[in-house]
């Protein structure tokens, strides 16, 4: 019974994380499965029949690929990793059964801290490993179970005595960059970040979350806000409504000039699940990560980003690039849906006709937006027609960012001048804490790239034009006070504000320092001891050298947990005694007994009779007589303090 | 033949047999109190402890591949948990003590019990301590600090002779049976099994004679000299029931006998029976003769015992019947 008990415990701590997430089916089951073993258990049930078992099993796991579609993946194999341990639950009755189950917990573990390596995780690690290892010592054990607290504390000492041995594989073990088989990526995932599409009020729609994008650490001054532009996925097809990309074709040949002070900084970026990496305009080189730039600029791996990553980046802000723009792009920068908006292509074709230069253009674009009223709000209302950006422009005349970016985008086409919308992220937020820079959802933005004749592609923030505080002070002070949303009021507290700080600097270190140790972690830290450039076999040896030392001062305590008990008082008392007389040349032979021997003290020292024989009287009662005589120590104790004889030679009575 | 087929199907067997040969030659016979120390406790992993490692390592496999530094961290936990607990488990058996071997006679068919002392001199509790002898196991026991307990396994016994115990394996699989420590002990001990006693019912021979007094400690039927307290061996006739009763302990009553009856338990009289058979006649006889009291001599070709009676001279005729070389053996 405490073993079925502790089992079901172990397993309940393991799946409690998973359940959530699994259909309600597998919860359900899992539920019941653990309740019915509970109750055969305390009533002494029979186990099920085997083919009804069969068959139970046969179905659930088709359930799972049914409600998955796979098998494969975190996901789903979580979800078999449960039923499978369901299905064991229901014929557990034999130690080998028990054994397999805690190891199907400790499966179940591994399956979460995979799905989710947050904070928190470390303290769910924790417990559901004690429970667990708990559970298996039950399970093993041939006797009756150990009482629980007892055995409790002995696993907690087992693993603190293991933390060490853990510590020196976790910095040490060789680390291989993965992976080495394709990852079935997350499903379903409900990570949020930038879309692969632009349409208005998807960024609106971000800029409630106050999830953290991602973190940089600047090397160096921290730029200023104008500057702080993160790019991300780059749209230039547009059919009227929203805008899409025009594909990841890699850079073929940069024609970047960069101009002004490099920035250097290190990003460690959430898991969003797509390709894109966030980088500061314009990246100018790398490291850290597989990836490439595509021909407009953005930085995408080669893999979608579903765990966190982190790499360095050096950018120019100030560089100057395609100055010769290449027929395609500038094609696919001047494409217009036929029949589209005709209000707003028809303003640009006005402007184009009044104004000479591109330069003009701009200006006297953005100055509209300036002067007609245009409203900047977190709730622009629904454009539900045909032509969006003709309703925007020249009805509502409230948008987000996005709405400003597309018209702008529109209108610049109309003109005649290249242009394209940029998603990404604008702005961040220094935390006093630690130093770094943190980039939310909320800080989500979208902005318009023009292409001029000699001076390449500038960017243009209509959004800037509307709220200049967007850019300098950030999304919760640049919208109407009543419309700001609550986790952007928040911001607004200073204590709140204090505790996030400290919190975001913690998980940043983290993130930093434990989820993304790797290799190059690994190698920074050995510098840091003054050993550069390890290969995997150094660090095999260093690694087994330091382990050997863990492991010498784990068998020394060992050795001495099991160190044989303290003599008791007279004991110790009488060995004193025996001591003095033995540095005075009279030793107790083996097979000498208390009596005899203190015959022998006697002629040896007879200045010392009475001391000797009330000694040796006082063992003898306190060791061989009945009960426990008070004030005999005592006696002894008080003697043995005056006991000093003078050295005699021995033999000499 | 025969032993390289019974090899070839139980290797593991076989093998562990071969390492006990090995610890016998390295160790020697032990002293009495010994001690197991570091040197002399082997460790190996179990099925269970393999099952361990292979999870450890598809855990490993996993952490890699999803560059997951929480799953390295689970994994190395768990493998730190696993070399601490191959520590533990070889301190859970080294310095245990172990005195006192004692192998009780039995007769052939039931159980001989090997008796030790177990001692666990340290402030530590020990658990999960397996006693097992040619393969018969006794109940686990657990130690707690400064505790001694006896334990007993029971070896089952078909034919009569002496019992060579030729190694006691003290053996432990705590905390979570991933590893199991183990040691030999080589004592000087052999069991005696009796002969098995035949049926009761065929009297013993008609040759009852007086020989004038009892050969051992005085001890009659006759007349009544007082009573002694109870001895284990005693015959329940002999007990003075009412004084026990009233004295609140057993007590026995005390002869001076002079006429003592006395049993010649003679091979002789058994002629025309196979060997075993006349065994196992002459144990049927001298245990009856014991428990009733009665003196009685034990006459085996090559061997003569006086007649006597008490629990030692039992022990000594019934030694001297196990010893008996079977048919086609010579007296050593």
């Amino acid at each position: 019974m405490e073993r079925v008990g502790w089992a079901v415990g172990a397993l309940l701590v393991s799946t409690a994380p998973h359940l959530p997430r699994m259909p309600a089916w597998v919860s359900l089951l899992t539920v019941a499965c653990l309740a019915w073993r509970i109750a055969a258990a305390a009533r002494g049930w029979n186990m099920i029949w085997r083919w009804l078992r069969m068959i139970v099993a046969g179905t659930v796991f088709f359930g799972v690929y049914v409600t998955y579609g796979t098998i494969n993946g975190i996901e789903a194999g979580s979800a078999l990793l449960v039923v499978m341990m369901d299905m064991k639950v229901l014929e557990t009755a034999r130690r080998r059964d028990f054994q397999v189950l805690m190891f199907i917990a400790y499966f179940l573990v591994l399956a979460q801290l995979l799905f989710e390596p947050a904070i928190w995780t470390l303290v769910y690690m924790g417990a559901s490993v004690w429970v667990t290892t708990t559970a298996l010592l039950q399970a093993v054990r041939s006797g009756p179970a150990l009482p629980v607290a007892s055995a409790s504390r002995m696993v907690g000492k087992m693993m603190a005595v293991s933390l060490p041995v853990m510590l020196v594989l976790f910095l040490l073990f060789p680390r291989v960059p993965g992976p080495f088989w394709a990852m079935p990526t997350r499903s379903g995932s409900a990570s949020s970040g930038l879309d692969d599409q632009m349409s208005p009020g998807s960024i609106n729609a971000l800029s409630l979350s106050d999830e953290i994008a991602f973190r940089v650490a600047f090397e160096g001054p921290v730029p200023p806000p104008r500057q702080r532009y993160w790019r991300g996925p780059v749209f230039h097809q547009f059919d009227g409504v929203s805008w899409r990309e025009a594909g990841r074709m890699p850079m073929l040949r940069a024609d970047v000039e960069p101009r002004g002070d490099p920035v250097r900084y290190r990003i460690t970026l959430e898991p969003h699940d797509r390709p894109w990496l966030l980088a500061l305009d314009f990246p100018e080189a790398w490291a850290g990560i597989r990836g490439f730039m595509t021909f407009d600029y953005k930085l995408v791996a080669r893999r979608p980003v579903d765990q966190l990553v982190a790499y360095d980046v050096v950018s120019y802000p100030d560089a100057v690039t395609d100055v010769e723009l290449s027929d395609w792009v500038r094609s696919w920068s001047l494409q217009l849906p036929e029949g589209r908006n005709p209000l707003t292509v028809e303003l640009g074709r006005q402007l184009r006709e009044q104004h000479r230069s591109g330069r003009e253009i701009l200006s006297a674009a953005l100055s509209r937006f300036t002067r007609e009223g245009f409203v900047y709000t977190l709730r622009p209302g629904a454009l539900i027609g045909a032509h969006p950006v003709d309703e925007f422009m020249f009805d509502t005349r409230r948008g987000f960012c996005e709405h400003y970016a597309s018209a702008f985008t529109v209108l610049m086409r109309a003109a005649g001048l290249p242009a394209r919308v940029v998603t990404g992220y604008q702005g961040g937020q220094l935390n006093p804490i630690g130093g770094r820079f943190i980039v939310r959802q909320s800080d989500a933005h979208a902005w318009s790239e023009v292409w001029l004749d000699g001076e390449g592609w500038v960017r243009i923030d209509p959004t800037a034009a509307v709220a200049p505080d967007r850019i300098e002070l950030g999304l919760a002070d640049a919208v109407p006070a009543g419309e700001a949303a609550p986790g952007l009021m928040l911001r607004r507290l200073r204590i709140l504000e204090q505790i996030r700080q400290s919190w975001d600097a913690v998980d940043a270190a983290w993130d930093e320092w434990v989820l993304g140790y790797g290799p190059d972690q690994q190698a920074a830290l050995l510098r840091s001891f003054g050993v550069g450039d390890p290969d995997w076999r150094w660090l095999a040896g260093a690694m087994a050298a330091m382990l050997a030392a863990v492991l010498a001062v784990l068998a020394a305590w060992l050795a001495w947990k099991y160190r044989p008990p303290r003599p008791d008082e007279v004991q110790r008392l009488y060995r004193r005694y025996l001591g003095i007389l033995a540095r005075r040349g009279l030793h107790r032979r083996p097979w000498e007994g208390p009596l005899d021997f203190s015959d022998r003290a006697v002629a040896a020292f007879p200045a010392h009779a009475g001391a000797i024989r009330r000694i040796t009287a006082s063992y003898v009662r306190v060791r061989y007589g009945p009960g426990e005589p008070q004030g005999e120590l005592s006696v002894m104790r008080g003697l043995l303090k005056a006991f000093r004889p003078r050295r005699r030679p021995p033999g000499g009575a | 033949m025969a032993k390289l087929r019974q090899h070839s199907r139980r290797p593991l067997v076989w093998l562990q047999d071969r390492a006990r040969g090995w610890a016998r030659r390295r160790q020697g016979i032990d002293p009495d109190p010994v001690t197991l120390e570091r040197r002399r406790t082997y460790i190996l992993p179990t099925g269970l402890g393999v099952g361990f490692g292979l999870m450890l390592f598809a855990m490993l496999l996993a952490s890699m591949n999803y560059n997951n530094s929480m799953g390295f961290g689970l994994t190395f936990l768990l493998a730190g948990l696993g070399i601490v607990t191959m520590h533990w488990c070889h301190q859970n058996l080294t310095g245990v003590r172990i005195r006192g071997f004692k192998a009780e006679p039995a007769f052939a068919g039931q159980r001989l019990a090997v008796e030790l002392h177990v001692d666990n001199p340290s402030r530590s509790a020990r658990y999960e301590l397996v006693f097992t002898c040619a393969r018969s196991i006794a109940e686990p026991i657990d130690l707690g600090p400064g505790e001694s307990r006896i334990v007993h396994i029971r070896l089952p016994t078909d034919r009569r002779g002496r019992l060579p115990i030729e190694g006691i394996r003290v053996s432990t699989r705590f905390p979570f049976h991933l590893f199991t420590t183990w040691t030999w002990l080589h004592p000087e001990l052999s069991g005696i099994v009796y002969p098995r006693p035949a049926p009761p019912g065929e009297p013993p021979p008609p040759d009852s004679t007086d020989v004038g007094g009892a050969q051992d400690d005085s001890r009659g039927e006759d007349d009544f000299a007082g009573l002694r307290n109870f001895r284990p061996g005693d015959s329940p006739r002999h007990v003075a029931w009412k004084a026990a009763a009233r004295e609140g302990e057993l007590l026995v009553k005390q002869f001076a006998g002079t006429d003592v009856t006395t049993h010649w338990l003679d091979w002789a009289a058994l002629e025309g029976r196979p060997t075993e058979d006349r065994l196992a006649q002459l144990c049927r006889w001298v245990i009856d003769a014991h428990s009733e009291g009665h003196a009685f001599g034990l006459r085996i070709p090559g061997l003569e015992t006086a007649p006597a009676i008490g629990r030692r001279h039992r022990h000594r005729c019934l030694t001297a019947l196990a010893d008996y070389p079977a048919d086609g053996e010579s007296r050593a």
